[in-house]
């Protein structure tokens, strides 16, 4: 991973908190899911041009309003989607939308629990998927933006965030794991 | 007879999920895809003993559709669990004051989910 992810001790930006808590949320997601490689990291400047799906989400609080695009290729979605469920076929386009939605909302979930950590508090939206191909990306209103591309022997994952920081103050972590809900975390009342 | 859980979430898969781990565990799973068809579910059937509920829904979601539940005495002691990739306290807090029984993050573990319907299903 990219030393620039790293939060130091000294606390860091919002917009790089942001950006860490996606990557580290990203590579523990599909190591969880299975898939096994997710490292190679790096940025690419195109969506991906053959079959895909994308996913888009959106996170607000008082300092930062943004959005999150997943973009996956078909074996991708297949691969990570639960086994449970049984094989799909790539035509099965409902149940790859379905998935990669729900992925995406997972995704920026696991990430949201982290922001978290360092006091600021994002509310997410409610996903919408979408398969096309020649998708652009035209983030043209936000204060910072980063994307990461990802990809094993499964498949190709890019993830695109776009967010209009008005606040871009320095965090600090202020609680550690334990505090928060984690994945799989069953807590009754 | 089996005792009737009904799930409300947005996504299909993980209704799908959902449904496969409590039907294998002898429960009848209803479904629902957002908070105003989840409580016109529970308030049409009757007969439902829990609700598994996602918190991020449209229309009206999960924190929203447990306050609703509670509102109405007849519901009094129907358990809720939410089951949502939300991890964070402050929620979890907002949905103990609500209400809810129980919170699980995604992805779940089948087996603790129906631990927990176990649990909250047999008084």
């Amino acid at each position: 991973m990219s030393e620039a992810l790293q939060i130091s001790e000294s606390g860091a930006r919002l917009s790089e908190v942001i950006q860490a808590c996606v990557a580290e949320a990203t590579i523990e997601m599909f190591a969880d899911q299975g898939v096994s490689g997710v490292d190679a990291f790096g940025s690419n400047e195109r969506f991906l041009t053959d079959q895909s799906t994308a996913a888009v989400i959106g996170f607000t609080s008082d300092a930062v309003r943004g959005s999150m695009v997943i973009n996956v290729d078909t074996s991708m979605a297949i691969a990570t989607r639960p086994v449970e469920l049984g094989p799909i076929s790539a035509d099965d386009v409902d149940a790859i939308q379905d998935w990669t939605g729900e992925l995406s909302n997972q995704l920026l979930g696991r990430a949201k629990n982290k922001v978290v950590r360092y006091g600021e508090l994002l509310a997410m939206s409610t996903p919408m998927a979408l398969s096309a191909r020649d998708l652009q990306w035209k983030p043209g209103y936000a204060t910072h933006k980063f994307q990461m591309f990802f990809e094993s022997s499964s498949g190709r994952l890019l993830v695109l965030v776009a967010m209009s920081v008005d606040d871009d103050r320095t965090l600090h972590l202020q609680s550690n794991d334990e505090d928060t809900a984690a994945e799989g975390d069953l807590v009754l009342f | 007879m089996s005792k009737k859980v009904l799930v409300v979430d947005d996504s299909q898969t993980v209704r799908q999920q959902v449904s496969i781990a409590l039907s294998q565990a002898g429960y009848e799973v209803l479904e629902a895809n957002d908070g105003i068809e989840g409580f016109d579910k529970i308030d049409a059937d009757g007969e439902i003993k829990l609700v598994v509920c996602d918190v991020n829904m449209p229309r009206m979601n999960g924190l929203e559709m447990v306050e609703k539940v509670r509102g109405e005495t007849k519901f009094d002691k129907l358990p809720i669990v939410m089951l949502t990739t939300e991890g964070a306290p402050q929620l979890i807090a907002r949905a103990k004051k609500a209400g809810a029984k129980g919170w699980i993050v995604k992805p779940f573990k089948a087996d603790l989910l129906v631990k927990a319907v176990d649990k909250l299903t047999a008084a």
